[in-house]
């Protein structure tokens, strides 16, 4: 029980007044801005901030190797990733072959290359399609309010509601197994909570003074949201995708794992897992199932680092 | 043994509180921040010191730092010491400081609910402040706690004792809050801004309060505040600060008539009053006072005062006595100052 | 046109403000909240009488001020006046035109004419944009043009530099961002301005600054200005005409010295002999009048006389049948005797000098 003398504050705010620039020579009597010199104070303070937290850098290192596999991927893979040889099966890691063969024999290193591009793909796909229909749709919940507010979150309550899995195969028994129906289906279960997190920002931030200041000078609703609560209120939003992008990723490998929605014959890193499992017994087995299960760790880490380093850099109080 | 067996409580000699060149610095991302830079004051029974600063002056963290409230690190403290009645605070075991802290010395916030936790009773919060200073069984603290409530001003203390913070309002929370501060009899009551977020009726009856209390148990008062009006009712000797230094020490009557650093006096000139009828014009203080971590060299006030000269970069003016009577100041031009005081008067 | 005049420059627009025809008429304004209760389908099951029934006038480059403690409804007035928020009833004129009677188009377009200065520098500015976004987006708005002076001729006016408009908002001090505040205000030269305690939030010693600047301001521009606030030290000097609120009706009403010199209504009074003086031979003899008890709830304010349950002279000098009338009947805003244009909304209304002995 917190009794009397509880620490307020440790540095009050005006203490850490940023830092006098030298003085104009001739100064008009409100004076020059106490702020630090810098053209773009506001990156720069962000990447400095960023900086110092060890393991924000590691996830974005992890971030941009993944993203130059995906890229260059047809240049970087020794073998085609889905060319099958039935005679190669299972074989172990070699000079050939770095991670081995998987069941079917196709080079597993290969494959494991083909599933990055894959896994950035579908991810990043679900993550932009779901910010752009939650965004709109919590920002159009937050600013209106009253009926609409309503029929948008009790929306987001029953998709919420709805059992993940059942509702990927739902999806994808109506799309076919493709990449595209595991997109949607992931998209679909994902926009609700941006959604939420936006509308949450906009309720906030309608009630500013600078927007109060907007509306005097006569913006219309339109622009108040585009131009003054958007930017404003997109930060935690931000942060969000980036953990989701990892999130996609489980998702889209638990599903393939289970054998639906992605193709057999594309090697996915939950397919790859998948198959692996059934011939588990055997010993010596074990690479079959290792390598692709670090890469979905290392790719969830990855991401999950980024946004925990975005979080502590964009706004410190939001910790 | 409550530990306080060293302290001799009744001593008239020492001051009650005493601070001796406190320093207390912040390392942050701008460099180091100098909140309290060499600040060194003292209060004595049933008096009321006031310190005075507008924000950045670093007048709260001199408060904070007596009763161990500033975190180090980030904070440091290069130099300076603390005493109670003469004996040092900061040199006592840990144990020690946290017993005396919160018994003989309370402090109230500007901010009730810094003090008041909005998930339990304000009467069990006050019970256990009474309790982790004296060795009394529940009932007893209950019964303490509901005196204090009553001795606060606050109506129907029966009912009041088991409601929560926010069911009280505004200025019945900073009641709450002094009963709090009360609950052990502390000696010194440092009030830092206690009445900058009420309503000015609800400061009255707040002030009225504080006063009542001082005279029924003859407790020190530091009020550290930026209201001028305040002070002149209130304070019996005023502490005036600037970017972390005093500039400038004495009566309330010495400061308020016959200031003599360059900033008090600009401060003065720059209010506008409302016993006057309409001057044409205010006098402000031309410029923003100062970052902390980039504090002008020299005399910190110099880049804004119109008495300055090179004198003023050279070197830190030093806290001395214009006056003779207690009347300090840091300030090289205080005489020119204190001419300049007379002519305003005159005209005024 | 886009034009704001040179700082210093007795623009010729100045000199003809103060000509006493009205600028702003309110009549019987009244704003009330909801207060909603439900899950699905909110029911109203009571308001808030933030504002019932205020009524005054502000004459062209004239000062009034509107002062009263936190929940008297001077914001929500203010507010109500420029139709930041709606208002529940009543009339509001500025300079002939009737402000509720407008579509929302035209008061997109008449927002030109009246403008509000914010309390909180730290929070009335978008800390995204920089300051030229700031104060180019009010011309973008209104179709004014831009030329290569206008933005630094703007910040000269507020006594800032030119070379700092590309920086942002958390870049300046407090007095600094006011600033900004008030050139975002006075662009394109608007006839009224709302000030809604524009130093409370600031140190005192740049509070002369600003007071400052907004006087020439208002001098040069020709400006009316309503101003909202609770330091009374700063309304006497920079108000014509004080208006005093409690629970959201007007008091007292007076110029200004006849308010501080002659007040008349128990809450004037308390509220004026509550302000401290910074000078200790005046606070020493002056009195206090402590009010009892908080203010009432304004989902359910007192009958009769909204200021009787902490009213001194209720308490102390009236007797059965006088009180039974304040509980009864809610006294009228009427004009004091030897009072000229001196209101006051009490049954026993005399006259207490309360700012000295």
């Amino acid at each position: 029980m917190s009794v009397g003398g509880g620490a307020p504050e440790v540095v009050p705010e005006q203490l850490l007044a940023p830092t006098q620039p030298p003085e104009a020579v001739a100064e008009p009597e409100g004076g020059a801005p106490t702020g630090d010199r810098v053209k773009r104070g506001q990156f720069r303070d962000i990447w400095r901030r960023y900086k110092r937290n060890k393991l924000a850098l590691v996830g974005l290192g992890i971030v941009i190797v993944l993203a130059v596999i995906a890229i260059f991927e047809p240049i970087l893979t020794p073998y085609d990733p889905k060319e099958q040889n039935l005679l190669n099966t299972q074989q172990p890691p070699s000079g050939e072959h770095w991670f081995g063969t998987d069941v079917l024999g196709r080079d597993l290193f290969s494959g494991i290359l083909y599933g990055t591009r894959l896994a950035m793909i579908v991810s990043l796909s679900v993550v932009i399609l779901a910010l752009v229909v939650g965004i709109t749709l919590g920002a159009i919940a937050g600013y209106r309010g009253k009926f609409i507010d309503t029929l948008v979150m009790r929306t987001t309550d029953i998709f919420l509601a709805f059992p993940f899995l059942i509702g990927a195969i739902l999806v994808v028994r109506i799309f076919g197994d493709s990449v595209q129906a595991v997109i949607i289906a992931l998209a679909i279960l994902a926009w609700p909570t941006s959604a939420r997190l936006m509308r949450g920002q906009v309720l906030a931030l309608r009630e500013s003074e600078y927007v109060e200041a907007a509306r005097s000078i006569g913006a219309s609703d339109t622009r108040i949201v585009l131009r003054h609560i958007l930017p404003n209120a997109v930060a935690p939003v931000l942060i969000y995708a980036f953990t989701s992008i990892g999130v996609a990723v489980v998702a889209m490998a638990s599903l393939a794992f289970l054998g639906i929605g992605v193709p057999a014959d594309e090697p996915e890193w939950g397919r790859l897992i998948g198959q692996a499992i059934q011939v588990i017994q055997i010993p010596g087995k074990d690479y079959l199932w290792i390598f692709p299960a670090l890469a979905i760790s290392i790719t969830t880490l990855g991401f999950a680092f980024v946004a925990d380093g975005l979080r502590d850099s964009l706004d410190p109080k939001l910790r | 043994m409550d530990g306080t067996a060293d302290i001799d409580l009744d001593s008239p000699a020492a001051p009650l509180l005493e601070v001796r060149d406190l320093r207390v610095h912040f390392k942050t991302d701008f460099g180091v921040v100098k909140a309290v830079d060499g600040v060194s004051w003292s209060v004595n029974d049933g008096e009321t010191l006031a310190i005075v600063g507008e924000s950045g002056s670093g007048k709260s963290v001199s408060a904070m730092t007596i009763l161990g409230l500033i975190q180090s690190p980030p904070a440091t403290f290069p130099s300076g010491d603390i005493l109670l009645r003469g004996k040092s605070l900061l040199k006592m075991p840990e144990k020690q400081q946290r017993r005396l802290r919160g018994k003989e010395i309370a402090m109230i916030f500007q901010d009730p609910l810094t003090a008041l936790n909005p998930v339990f009773k304000v009467g069990d919060q006050i019970a256990e402040m009474v309790r982790t200073h004296q060795k009394v069984g529940k009932l007893v603290a209950k019964r303490r706690a509901l005196d204090l409530l009553g001795e606060v001003g606050i109506p129907n203390p029966a009912v009041r004792i088991n409601q929560y913070p926010h069911e009280f309002s505004g200025g019945m929370r900073q009641r709450a809050m002094i009963a709090m501060a009360l609950a052990n009899d502390p000696q010194v009551l440092l009030a830092d801004e206690p009445t900058t977020a009420l309503d000015v009726t609800v400061q009255a009856q707040i002030m009225a309060l504080l006063s009542k209390l001082q005279e029924s148990r003859n407790t020190a008062i530091v009020l550290i505040t930026h209201d001028l009006g305040l002070v002149a009712s209130h304070a019996d000797r005023i502490n005036v600060m600037y970017a972390g230094k005093i500039v400038e020490a004495g009566s309330t009557n010495e400061i308020f008539y016959r200031p003599r650093h360059a900033y008090t006096f600009g401060l003065l000139s720059s209010l506008a009053r409302m016993d006057h009828r309409r001057q044409e014009r205010l006098t402000p203080i031309k410029g923003v006072p100062p970052s902390l971590a980039r504090v002008p060299k020299g005399c910190p006030f110099h880049p804004r005062c119109r008495f300055a000269t090179d004198e003023c970069i050279a070197a830190v003016p030093p806290l001395e006595s214009v006056a003779g009577n207690g009347h300090l100041a840091a300030c090289v031009h205080s005489d020119q100052v204190g001419m300049a005081n007379e002519e305003r008067l005159a005209h005024g | 046109m886009g034009e704001v005049p040179e700082s210093g420059a007795a623009a010729a627009g100045g000199a003809a403000a103060v000509d006493g025809a009205p600028m702003l008429e309110v009549t019987d304004l009244v704003k009330h909240f909801p207060i909603r209760s439900g899950i699905f389908f909110k029911r109203t099951i009571g308001h808030v009488k933030a504002v019932d029934g205020v009524s005054f006038t502000v004459r062209r480059g004239q000062t009034v001020a509107l002062v009263g403690e936190s929940g008297c409804g001077k914001s929500t007035t203010a507010r109500a006046i420029l139709r930041l928020l709606e208002p529940t009833s009543g009339r509001v004129t500025l300079d002939g035109v009737d402000i509720n009677k407008l579509s929302k188009d035209k008061l997109r377009r008449a927002r030109r004419d009246m403008q509000i200065i914010f309390q909180d520098p730290y929070a009335s500015l978008n800390p995204r944009m920089t300051i030229r976004q700031i104060l180019s987006e009010k011309y973008q708005l209104m179709g004014a043009e831009i030329t290569k002076s206008t933005i630094s001729d703007l910040l000269d006016t507020v006594g800032l530099a030119e070379e700092y408009a590309d920086r942002y908002p958390h870049e300046f001090s407090g007095g600094q961002r006011q600033r900004i505040g008030i050139a975002r205000a006075i662009a394109l030269n608007p006839k009224f301005v709302v000030l809604d305690e524009p130093v409370s939030a600031l140190d005192v010693s740049i509070q002369a600054q600003i007071v400052n600047l907004l006087e020439d301001l208002q001098d040069e521009l020709g400006l009316t200005y309503l101003f909202i606030a609770h330091d009374l030290s700063v309304v006497r000097h920079i108000s014509d005409r004080v208006a005093v609120m409690y629970l959201g009706g007007i008091v007292e009403i007076a110029d200004r010295d006849d308010l501080f010199d002659r007040p008349h209504h128990p809450y004037t009074q308390a509220l004026i002999s509550a302000v401290p003086i910074p000078d200790p031979e005046v606070e020493r003899v002056r009195e206090t009048i402590v009010l009892r008890g908080d203010v009432p709830n304004p989902a359910n304010p007192p009958s009769g006389c909204r200021f009787r349950t902490r009213c001194w002279k209720f308490e102390q000098q009236l007797t059965e049948a006088e009180r039974q009338v304040c509980i009864e009947q809610p006294p009228p805003l009427d004009p004091v005797p030897a009072g000229r244009e001196h209101r006051a909304a009490c049954h026993y209304a005399a006259v207490r000098e309360v700012v000295r002995a």
